[in-house]
């Protein structure tokens, strides 16, 4: 015991101790300014600033170079100086080494720093990431056992390399609503289109997003209400805390004001056999996210999210409202009206590793294009997010 | 009556490097010293390494550099914490890669908007070393 309880105070020492370390994590030849830049994982230690805490060797060359003083960037990085005859020699070499205090080392490749990076990544959240899906199960409170599937694909590519023209490229997204067995009720499909049009600035609003679900369809899996929808959205998303953000572990919260409209034709519907024509909605809501990674070992942080958007319909459109009938069986019951379409999903996230997450979700309100009623469904399951080069942001989802 | 002429003693030279001992698929290095590793293991990867010298024309090129790509990134993300990602900023990754590309664009420096790396999991150094080498305009 004592020895088990010795060994779990090393361990707990070093780890302290290995935490209060900055580590030079990576180094960069500027081929501008023909210097070094170092970065640190936290703030740049005392003596990094001394120009005898560093030696730089260059691989496949007999030169030996030395720096000739040390220049602080930011809080967290500095720059190596060396005299004019050094930095030729730098210039010229792809593999360089850079030790410091003969404890810490760094092997910069130039040709690997400008070689692509792999396509895919595990995205942490569902926000950021281009494949998401969510196997969900709630338990048997008072009623039946549920199972859930909410999945959404989207990819966007730009529309030029050289200008910034926006990203366009594809959606589509498949919900569940509350049933005994898996049955996915809502189905969007849509040709997408999205462009920042103000960039992040020195305030708390960090721009402006404009997301143009250009041309698609909404739809249940019997197909019996579809509707052809276009619809325009702005996003402005605000970081309510911190204002500048300088170490890993501190909590953040975003919130994400959305205004917007969808507009299209009822092709069919449950409640007459001709579509209702066109419809018009207004569309707002807003996002709000709060994350907070302490960096403990095997856990990657909390992830709490919570969405709310309004549907105003200007006609009637069908509104599902859902009964039990005397075999226990849940029965539609649709119905037109131009009744607001509330819609609020709250979701815990347990991250387990970067694309894996334990998942606590709270749904109530209705969803289109049937709008059949969800009722407070409380599900838990596991989601998996999967990145590319950029997320997709929040109003391509199904809301 | 002549001495004999001792052989004059020699000192053995130490060691400055390890010795290495290459066989297929293994690569033995043995030494006396920590010290003689780093100079012996600058010495073996120049054998591996593809290309030790850079072209003199790519020197010649002038580039963004690391410098002007740290004070960029950390503008658009307002934040200097370079191991941290773009998740744990909790940025618009779509806002952030738009203000890094004007921001490179408004300096004189061509990049494309799809090099400029924008997941989740991105750490800004990654932002940093993937624009760095953005060439200026006018040498295009």
């Amino acid at each position: 015991m004592r020895a088990y309880l010795g060994a779990l105070l090393c361990l707990l020492t070093t780890v302290c101790l290995s935490q209060g370390q900055a580590k030079m994590f990576k180094a960069n030849f500027d081929d501008h300014t023909h210097r070094i830049v170092v970065f640190f994982d936290a703030p740049t230690p005392g003596d990094a600033k001394l120009k005898d805490s560093w030696q730089v060797y260059l691989v496949g060359t007999p030169v030996q170079v030395t720096v000739s003083d040390v220049m602080a960037n930011d809080p967290s990085s500095l720059q190596l100086i060396f005299d004019d005859t050094d930095e030729t020699w730098l210039a010229k070499t792809n593999n360089i080494i850079v030790v410091y205090k003969s404890k810490q080392t760094y092997a910069i490749d130039r040709k690997q720093d400008s070689a692509g990076k792999p396509v895919f990544s595990a995205a942490k959240d569902k926000k950021t990431a281009e494949v998401y899906m969510n196997l969900g199960y709630s338990p048997a409170i008072g009623s039946p056992q549920q199972y859930s599937i909410d999945t959404a694909v989207a990819l966007l590519l730009p529309v030029s390399s050289t200008n910034n023209y926006g990203h366009i490229g594809g959606l589509a997204t498949v919900n569940t609503d509350k049933r005994k067995v898996v049955d996915p009720d809502s189905f969007r499909v849509f040709l997408a289109y999205q462009r920042a049009l103000a960039a992040p600035s020195q305030t708390q609003i960090q721009g402006i997003l404009f997301t143009w679900l250009a041309s698609g369809a909404e739809f249940d899996h019997k197909a019996n209400n579809l509707n052809y929808v276009s619809s325009p959205t702005l996003e402005f998303p605000t970081r309510l805390f911190p204002m500048n953000y300088g170490d890993s572990k501190q909590p953040i919260a975003i919130f994400v004001p959305v205004l917007g409209a969808e507009m299209g034709d009822n092709v069919t519907n449950a409640v007459t056999n001709n579509g209702l024509g066109a419809l018009f909605r207004g569309l707002a809501g807003a996002d709000l996210s709060f994350h907070f990674n302490p960096k403990l070992p095997g856990f990657q942080g909390i992830q709490l999210s919570s969405t709310y958007r309004v549907r105003i319909p200007s006609t009637a459109e069908v509104f599902t409202n859902t009964t039990i009938n005397s075999k226990g069986q849940t029965v539609d019951v649709p119905s037109l009206s131009t009744k607001a379409r509330n819609y609020v999903k709250s979701e815990l996230d347990f991250v387990l590793i970067k694309s894996l997450s334990f998942s606590i979700t709270h749904e109530d309100g209705e969803l289109p294009p049937a709008f059949r009623v969800i009722g407070n469904k409380v599900t838990i399951g596991l989601t998996y997010s999967l990145g590319v080069n950029r997320g997709v942001s929040d109003s391509l989802r199904n809301k | 009556m002549v001495a004999k002429k001792r052989p004059a003693k020699t000192k053995q030279p130490v060691a400055t490097r390890a010795k290495v001992q290459l066989s297929p698929g293994r690569l033995t290095v043995s030494y006396d010293h920590p010290n003689q590793i780093l100079p012996t293991l600058l010495d073996v990867s120049s054998h591996f390494a593809a290309e030790h010298i850079a072209s003199v024309q790519g020197i010649a090129v002038d580039v963004l550099g690391t410098a002007r790509a740290q004070v960029i990134v950390s503008g658009c993300a307002n934040s200097t914490c370079w191991s941290c990602t773009l998740g744990d900023i909790g940025l618009s990754l779509d806002l952030f890669q738009t203000c890094v590309f004007n921001h490179v664009s408004d300096a004189g420096f061509t990049i494309g908007l799809n090099q400029i790396p924008a997941a989740s999991a991105t750490q800004l150094v990654d932002v940093v070393t993937a624009i760095q080498s953005a060439p200026s305009r006018t040498q295009q």
